[in-house]
């Protein structure tokens, strides 16, 4: 297990490397001048004494292996400069971000990979049932509205609406926001903060909970007509007893492995939610710099959302090496 | 006469996947209503996005003190905010969602071929790397390539396209390279090699037809995917830009009209949802239909 | 079967008949199956693919898909219940409990995620309610029983990191775990190399006396039933066409499609004469010939008899010796004639 954690960071550490290059890479060596975008604003044509002093502060005039040896460094020692907007610390701004998005971000996959597996399991167990084509369709259904038509039309629902129209207090909730910011144990919340918690952790978790469903349904059905399901029978467990400790245990290694590749769309997700739900995480401010063009705070946001991003993936990757022991010996380099 | 090339490639025909299976996945997909009526949607979508433009009003035309009235009998979707007939509007926003999806379907498809195909076939090095660069790029969330290359190009359809196209043959070239991992030590491809027949007659005879199913799949539910895709990148700004009617756009600009003008909100958002139900419909169809292992 | 009182029959079959419905029609996988597994022995059911054997040895159990399959009559007396009558509950003792099942492949038929020992330990701590650690204990014991070195460290091991043979051996201590009156072995070296395909059958006799069960096998290799097999049943179309003691069906095989089998299978001990296999092809089940189903590939069928439309009943040829053939005694005795 150990030679297998250590072969996996090291191929973590080999794609954020490329991830992180590759962030500088589009946004100071790609033609365009990075000064000229900041210095823009909403104006296609910024001053050029602005454009200048811009470059000079930033030292965008310097080769461009010399910024990105400034860059990488950066990066390690985890400066990243000053807002372009504000002149605050980008790392102050990572610090104040990130635990609200952490906070989302973990209770949409917990609500993803619990009601996915639980719905899957289920409509594997019925299947053919009216049941089972229902959730068919109502899933393909809600897959198909956009992220953020989803979070526009719950907020209006629970929010505007129950508002309006005199719903009972604990159905009405709060449009936007993080309100109290009351956590124990850093992802739980406090009764309040629940209910500004649970609007944007649904939108954000449906977005893939229902291909969690699905994929569990279909590899629980293919499990089922395994050898070693059929040897379970012949020892004599019961149907309960064989779903639990033989199909399902074998049928979650792919859903789990799913799980973990999703995360990259969870991100992007998110980063639509926040913005919806005014959300205080990174993806709401990724998009403020975006419209700000506010090229440090991009990026420095951006190589945060990267390694976040890297981690999960090593923890899935972990966790898959727990789930199938097959896979903890052979030296597999791809994926 | 037949040389022994063609002679061992056509005994390896038999031994080959019967391609009588396009028969049997056409009849079962055409038995699957939920299928056939995404298959219905598809086409009228597509005939609205083709031949809608020419039939309707100026989608960029505003009416003076027409604004954000409801739907009547000049304006069927009726208008918004600034006077345009959203009617147009989103007739047009099928046109240009449509017309990205498959342009970038197309693209990201071949890439993903290639690629897929390249890596599963040599293995090794090659594989290395490349599955290395997909790993790099799965890295990054879309909007901020997107943008980054808006500030290259210019904001409009090209940062969409080639942004989506970066991204999304990621996936494509996996499921091809698993499905070339898994041909090529099958007995009869091994013995094609063996017996000398050449690469590319053994890739595209024998290899390709194991990856059509699952890339069938893909294309159908990706065209759904670039859809939804480029709406949230015009919801955020760094999509297509005003005054185009792209229906991304649409929805990002009605919200703060809603209490209003729901309607902003509603029509575009159901041309998306009608349109990406469609092709996840097309795609739920083929996974059943090809599925030769049986019955899930 | 009437004839011997014999009070240590553990599991008779009587006139089993199994079908499935399937797409293209109802497909007759066993058409009226008798026979007698006795206490100790090792009882061997020999036929083609397709010739019914492993479906009959599921329905012992129960295993079949209940849709599609089907059956259609006779009764599975295990002792005096019959097991076709029992309920969920009871069935679930005798799996494992009473009559245990090893299959072909055991890479497969392990689950690849639990330890071997967790999976042995699973028998125990169900049919006898032991506790973990002593199910771990029993498991070590089973795994030495069988002939695994290092049981101790084995025990914590996975299905993946044992090799064909060793695996084998796993399912088989698995499969006594519970002392099990019966044990069915379906094709359980097919899989294996022939080398480890001795090693095996050795440990299942071993085994066999060790813990006093009988073994029923399911084969569809003669020299695996010369080697271990105390009686055999030779099945073709769903219907058993010989059965006897090996010596009686081997020697003085008194069924054409015996016959076939014998003349088709090359001789280890350099005594050997032309080799025949049998012309044609196996029948589809869903369409059987009318009679007998063997005659199209008969080479005794005579033109003009029962052959084509009558179904030959199992006949007694000598004591204990049973041939389903309108012809028997004339068909053993060209056969002599030929050897000779």
């Amino acid at each position: 297990m150990l030679a297998f954690t250590v072969r996996r960071l090291f191929s973590l550490l080999v794609v954020i490397w490329g991830a992180v290059t590759l962030v500088f890479y589009l946004y100071y060596a790609l033609p365009g001048d990075p000064a000229e975008i900041m210095a823009g604003g909403n104006n296609r044509n910024p001053d050029p004494a602005v454009v200048a002093n811009i470059g000079a502060k930033y030292g965008l005039d310097d080769p461009i292996i010399v910024q990105y040896g400034r860059y990488m460094w950066g990066v390690v020692t985890w400066d990243f400069g000053e807002s372009f907007k504000d002149g605050k610390p980008v790392t102050d701004i990572i610090a104040e971000r990130t635990p609200a998005s952490l906070r989302l971000a973990t209770w949409a996959m917990a609500l993803e990979a619990s009601l996915g597996i639980f719905l899957g399991v289920l409509s594997a167990k019925r299947k053919g049932s009216l049941a089972d084509s229902a959730t068919t369709i109502g899933a393909a259904v809600v897959s198909a509205v956009p992220v953020f038509v989803l979070a526009f039309l719950f907020q209006q629902v629970t929010g505007v609406y129950a508002n309006t129209h005199d719903w009972p207090s604990w159905a009405r909730l709060p449009v936007q926001g993080i309100g109290p910011n009351q956590w124990y144990l850093f992802v739980v919340p406090s009764v309040e903060q629940f209910r500004y918690l649970i609007q944007p952790a649904i939108v954000l978790a449906t977005v893939s909970t229902v291909v969690v469903a699905r994929l569990q349904r279909t590899t629980m059905l293919e499990t089922q007509k395994s050898d070693f399901v059929r040897t379970a029978r012949a020892k004599g467990l019961s149907e309960g007893q064989i779903t639990r400790r033989h199909t399902l245990r074998n049928a979650l290694i792919p859903v789990v492995t799913f799980i973990g590749i999703d995360f990259g769309t969870l991100i992007t997700a998110a980063i639509l939610t926040e913005t919806v739900f005014n959300w205080p995480g990174l993806g709401s401010r990724l998009v403020t710099a975006l419209d700000g063009r506010d090229l440090p705070v991009l990026v420095g946001l951006t190589t945060v959302v990267v390694l976040i991003y890297g981690l999960v993936n090593l923890a899935v990757d972990l966790s898959y090496g727990w789930l199938d022991p097959r896979v903890r010996q052979s030296s597999r380099g791809a994926s | 006469m037949t040389s022994p090339t063609n002679a061992a490639d056509s005994l390896l025909e038999v031994a080959a996947p019967s391609r009588s299976l396009r028969s049997d996945a056409w009849r079962r997909f055409r038995t699957n209503k939920l299928a056939m009526f995404g298959l219905f949607l598809v086409v009228l979508l597509m005939l609205i996005g083709i031949f809608g433009p020419y039939l309707v009003q100026d989608p960029q035309a505003q009416e003076r003190l027409l604004f954000k009235t409801g739907p009547d009998a000049t304006h069927w979707f009726g208008t918004d905010q600034v006077g345009r007939d959203v009617f147009a509007r989103v007739v047009h926003g099928i046109r240009l969602s449509l017309f990205i999806g498959f342009l970038v379907t197309l693209l990201e498809t071949t890439v993903g071929i290639a690629l897929g195909a390249i890596a599963g076939w040599y293995g090794g090095w090659t594989d290395g790397v490349i599955m290395r660069i997909v790993d790099v790029l799965l890295a990054l969330p879309y909007v901020l390539i997107a943008f980054a290359l808006a500030a290259v190009f210019g904001y409009g359809v090209l940062p969409v396209v080639v942004t989506l196209v970066i991204t999304s043959w990621l996936t494509t070239a996996r499921v091809v390279r698993a499905g070339f991992l898994q041909a090529k030590v099958f007995d009869y491809v091994e013995a094609a090699r063996a017996i000398g027949v050449p690469t590319r007659r053994i890739i595209v005879r024998h290899m390709l037809p194991n990856i059509i199913q699952p890339v069938l799949v893909l294309i159908a539910v990706g065209i759904g995917g670039a859809v939804l895709a480029e709406s949230a990148l015009s919801f955020l700004g760094v999509g297509v830009q005003e005054p185009t009617a792209s229906l991304g756009l649409m929805i990002a600009r009605s919200r703060s009209f809603f209490a209003d003008a729901p309607g902003l909100l509603f029509f575009p958002g159901a041309a998306i949802v009608i349109t990406v139900l469609g092709f996840l419909l097309i795609g739920d169809g083929l996974r059943d239909a090809l599925d030769v292992r049986g019955d899930v | 079967m009437s004839g011997d009182i014999n009070k240590d029959v553990l599991l008779s079959i009587e006139d089993l008949a199994i079908s499935f419905d399937t797409e293209d029609g109802e497909v007759r996988a066993v058409n009226g199956v008798s026979f007698e597994v006795r206490a100790g022995e090792v009882f061997a059911v020999v036929g083609e693919s397709g010739s019914g054997k492993s479906v009959t040895a599921m329905s012992i159990l129960g295993l079949l898909p209940a849709p599609p399959a089907r059956i259609r009559g006779g009764r599975i007396m295990w002792g005096t219940e019959n097991l076709l009558d029992a309920t969920d509950h009871r069935m679930r003792e005798v799996r494992g409990g009473e009559i245990a099942m090893i299959f072909q492949d055991p890479l497969t038929a392990l689950n690849p995620v639990h330890t071997i020992g967790r999976q042995i330990g699973e028998m125990v701590r169900l049919h006898r309610g032991m506790s973990q650690q002593a199910a771990k204990q029993h498991a070590i014991e089973m795994l030495g029983l069988v002939g695994i070195p290092q049981p101790a460290q084995r025990v914590d091991m996975y299905p993946h990191e044992f090799s064909g043979g060793m695996r084998q051996r796993a399912m088989i201590a698995m499969a006594i775990a519970c002392r099990p009156r019966l044990l069915i072995a379906d094709e359980p070296t097919t899989a294996l190399d022939v080398t480890v395909q001795a090693q095996v059958l050795e440990v299942l006799i071993g085994i066999k006396d060790e813990i006093d069960s009988a073994i029923m096998l399911i084969t569809h290799d003669l020299g695996v039933v010369a080697g271990i097999a105390d009686r055999v049943m030779v099945m073709y179309a769903g219907r058993p066409v010989e059965t006897g003691t090996v010596d009686q069906v081997f020697d003085r095989s008194s069924h054409p499609y015996t016959i076939g089998l014998m003349d088709s299978v090359p001789a280890v001990d350099g005594e050997q004469g032309e080799l025949r296999p049998i012309g044609g092809q196996p029948p589809s089940m869903l369409r059987l010939p009318a009679g007998c189903s063997f005659h199209p590939r008969c080479r005794f069928m005579h033109l003009a008899s029962d052959c084509q439309s009558v179904v030959p009943s199992l006949d007694q040829v000598e004591p204990g010796h049973f041939a389903a053939c309108h012809y028997s005694t004339e068909v053993s005795l060209t056969r002599t004639a030929e050897r000779a």
